[in-house]
């Protein structure tokens, strides 16, 4: 039997809602994105940094590229932080973690995952077109977006 | 955003909750062509009843020499809200520091391992009110020692800043959507690097609302102080 502990010996935690944006739209399952929150935190705050945050990743949605990471209360601010710095993913080549923002409550933080803009899939002449609903547009090629566009220039030089 | 349409940006600044955003075009001094922000200036004028956030059209000049430079900026000034310097070499810092009509030295350090600043610069950044730009661009594209390295050259400048009270300020110099950030992201960075409550609000929103302000009501009877306008009486 584990040891319990008390409510007040117990951590606070705060829960951070983000998405994934990367250049290359590989499939991320929940070990996928644990493994790139990880690396996400220990390249830009090293092992001991990252060690104070006690990170966990709660929840990921593979539709929508987004989940739930847990950290100790008061380290969100580095923790988005260094989610914002790490740009550069061996596996999705450029990224942007985008924090869609933080909550006390796991409920809270789901709610924030509705923040994501919903994006439809198009087919033409072998290139794929993500629309989002506010007029954005990826063009993707071999599985990699290869021009940001909008709907009115969706095919740029 | 020189690779990608000014719609995009705009759209993607919009989704993250900016409110004045400045779109600029980084053009080169010695083969300067002015027809490049006309085409800016008519590309956000057409753009600006799709989002909400305010555009206000930049330009960033990049140069090799001062004389150059001082010509570009003559040439520039009226089209822009926004006026920025690509800075690293001392006699081209000390040119943008040196003009009022110049709203920012952007990356001083470039190339530098230090701040790229000297007691002179700093006093010319003062006296000219002339801002000193960090930009994050720089940032978010390195990893590792790099990051580290750029991370110093930015403490070295802060700590200039708190014992001189030299005018700063941030920009995200973003090229494509995947390099923007959100502004409360962007003040988690800020503070990760060591920058207080305080020296954000003051170089996250109160700079920037401060001299674009300013350019706003001067945009087109831009004046150097110093300079009087007179009568023609003639």
């Amino acid at each position: 039997m584990g040891v319990r502990i008390t409510s007040t010996l117990r951590p606070r935690w705060r829960y951070i809602a983000f998405k994934v944006w990367s250049e290359r739209l590989e499939e991320l399952d929940f070990d996928g994105a644990r493994e790139l929150v990880i690396r996400a935190l220990s390249d830009v705050l090293g092992p001991v940094g990252m060690g104070r945050l006690r990170p966990w990743l709660m929840r990921w949605d593979e539709e929508l590229r987004a989940g739930i990471l847990r950290v100790e209360r008061g380290q969100e601010s580095p923790a988005r932080a260094a989610l914002s710095l790490y740009r550069e993913d061996p596996e999705l080549g450029r990224v942007f973690l985008e924090v869609l923002g933080t909550s006390g409550t796991v409920k809270g933080a789901e709610r924030l995952l509705s923040r994501v803009p919903r994006w439809d899939v198009e087919e033409v002449d072998g290139r794929t077109f993500l629309i989002y609903e506010n007029g954005e547009v990826d063009v993707v090629e071999d599985g990699r977006i290869v021009a940001h566009a909008s709907y009115e220039d969706p095919l740029p030089d | 955003m020189d690779e990608v349409d000014p719609l995009r940006m705009a759209l993607a600044t919009d989704r993250l909750g900016y409110d004045v955003v400045v779109l600029s075009l980084e053009l080169r001094a010695e083969d300067l062509d002015l027809s490049e922000l006309e085409w800016l200036n008519e590309e956000l004028a057409d753009i600006q009843d799709r989002v909400d956030a305010l555009l206000l059209p930049g330009c960033k000049l990049e140069a090799e020499s001062p004389s150059e430079l001082r010509r570009a900026i003559a040439r520039v000034r009226p089209e822009v809200y926004y006026l920025a310097v690509g800075g690293g070499e001392p006699d081209i810092n000390r040119t943008a520091l040196s003009d009022t009509r110049v709203d920012t030295l952007s990356h001083p350090e470039r190339g530098n391992p230090h701040a790229g600043l000297g007691k002179h610069d700093i006093e010319l950044a003062r006296e000219k009110h002339t801002y000193v730009e960090i930009d994050l661009s720089r940032l978010l594209r390195r990893s590792g020692e790099r990051l580290a390295w750029q991370v110093s050259r930015i403490r070295d400048l802060l700590r200039m800043r708190r014992r001189k009270r030299f005018p700063v300020t941030v920009a995200l110099g973003s090229r494509d959507p995947l390099e923007l950030i959100p502004p409360k992201q962007l003040e988690d960075v800020l503070s990760l690097i060591g920058l207080t409550e305080e020296e954000i609000e003051e170089v996250l929103v109160e700079s920037p609302r401060e001299f674009l302000r300013w350019n706003v009501a001067c945009k087109h009877l831009f004046v150097v102080p110093g300079v009087a306008v007179v009568e023609d009486g003639g």
